[in-house]
């Protein structure tokens, strides 16, 4: 596939009630942005404010990896969201939040098995036909590895190669995974087709008792900033979001934050003219 | 059951996760008949279940002590051992959680703020009126007070008058 898979590019923000102000008066140095479909589901604020740069939508309870059937209703929440926002891609997880009755309300690893992939990919299927906009599947971080965790990059490069979605490349998550369970992200990501790599979230992560988490609270750290640098520097056109949901910063940090992240990007795309020099 | 479900009962369930523990084969056949799926729960590591439990009951605890921080304050544990027991669903399962536990606190005899008793009843029944006395916090502490809200044709009136 030739450029972007998802259409977005430089450097985005995911959209807290906090942020909105800031985005809409255009304020924060900024390319694009990520609504989240639920904070939209009972309200009418006016996405098309936002329309001044690319929006993408994504979701947390479709529960792609659960054995009932897909959440046809939510499903419809979520194009409703996409379509207010007149949204290039949307995106939800490689996971499942629901299953035998019980909303378990977070993200939870699923076994990558041939079954798995099944069910995956025909849910990005449908997703896909229903929001009528690319989908792209995100890497999760969680404290229980599965049989053949190891596989995901693969697993996920093979759902795109099926269904024509893109991966939504968490190198949070894939860095608190690696370091909880002692491998090495680089590994990860040479296993990955990064053509296929439509995002990529970024957020600071925090430690406690020896363990990452992925609390989105923190600024992110120089380490991660190194792995964006090492993707970028084979994809410099994936747009960078930055998350942040808690212990949220003030417009001054936000931006600094922001420029943080521009200076990698931008650094990147200039690589081939400085080699020239 | 295959092993999704299976996992999502072992998640939400205390008792049914530590008798797995204590127990793989056993639990793990009865909930998978299924071979692939059995060995799936027989690779789990017993830590790394547990902390995904306690993420998943934490990750409720924050955001249900943003909804109702005077009700829930002093009461983690309390909220900890009921919310294995319920597990709210949908997009609005943080209101639903907070509202449970308050009912559950009532259920207790246990004090919550009328304040944010009425503020969840606002967001999830908008329509539905409400008179209620108990106790609110406010700046000069907990007070005696009355909740009353109101709501008709897309417009809702709610306030809290308390003595003192």
């Amino acid at each position: 596939m030739s450029g972007p898979v998802a259409g977005l590019q430089g450097v985005g923000l995911g959209v807290r009630s906090a942020f909105w102000p800031l985005i809409v008066d255009g304020s924060l140095p900024l390319d694009f942005v990520e609504v989240t479909a639920e904070h939209f589901f009972d309200d009418d604020l006016p996405l098309v404010q936002l329309s001044g740069l690319p929006v993408a939508v994504h979701s947390l309870g479709l529960s792609l990896g659960s054995p009932e059937p897909l959440d046809e209703a939510y499903l419809d929440r979520v194009r409703a969201v996409a379509e207010r926002a007149d949204a290039v891609c949307s995106s939800d997880h490689l996971a499942f939040t629901r299953a035998n009755g019980i909303d378990l309300g977070h993200l939870n690893p699923v076994p990558l098995s041939d079954k798995m992939f099944d069910r995956i990919a025909s849910r990005v299927d449908r997703v896909q036909q229903i929001t009528g906009r690319v989908m792209l599947l995100e890497n999760i971080t969680t404290h229980l590895q599965l049989p053949g965790a190891r596989q995901e990059p693969r697993f996920l490069t093979r759902l795109a190669y099926a269904t024509g979605c893109g991966i939504l490349l968490d190198l949070t998550n894939l860095y608190v995974n690696a370091r909880n369970f002692g491998f090495d992200p680089e590994d990860y990501l040479s296993q990955m087709d990064l053509a296929r790599v439509g995002q990529i979230h970024l957020v600071g992560y925090s430690e406690r008792a020896g363990r990452l988490h992925d609390e989105h609270a923190r600024p992110v750290q120089q380490e991660l900033l190194s792995l964006l640098r090492g993707v970028l520097m084979q994809r410099p056109d994936i747009g960078v979001l930055l998350e942040w949901d808690r212990d949220l910063p003030d417009a001054a940090a936000l931006a600094v934050e922001l420029t943080r992240i521009r200076e990698v990007v931008d650094g990147c795309r200039l690589r081939p003219c400085q080699t020239v020099v | 059951m295959d092993a999704v479900c299976a996992l999502a009962r072992l998640l939400s369930d205390p008792t049914l996760r530590e008798q797995f523990l204590a127990n793989r084969q056993s639990v793990a056949w009865e909930l998978c008949p299924d071979e692939a799926d059995a060995a799936v729960l027989l690779a789990v590591e017993a830590a790394g279940l547990r902390r995904q439990a306690d993420l998943l009951i934490a990750k409720r605890t924050r955001a249900v002590f943003a909804l109702i921080p005077n009700s829930l304050s002093g009461r983690h544990r309390l909220f900890v051992e009921w919310a294995g027991s319920y597990w709210p669903e949908g997009y609005r399962r943080h209101e639903l959680d907070a509202w449970s536990f308050l009912t559950e606190v009532n259920r207790r005899g246990l004090r919550y703020c009328l304040i944010e008793y009425l503020r969840l009843h606002a967001r999830l029944s908008p329509t539905s009126s409400l008179v209620r006395f108990g106790l609110a916090r406010t700046g000069r502490g907990w007070r005696p007070g009355l909740a009353v809200h109101a709501g008709w044709s897309g417009r809702r009136v709610s306030c809290v008058l308390t003595l003192g």
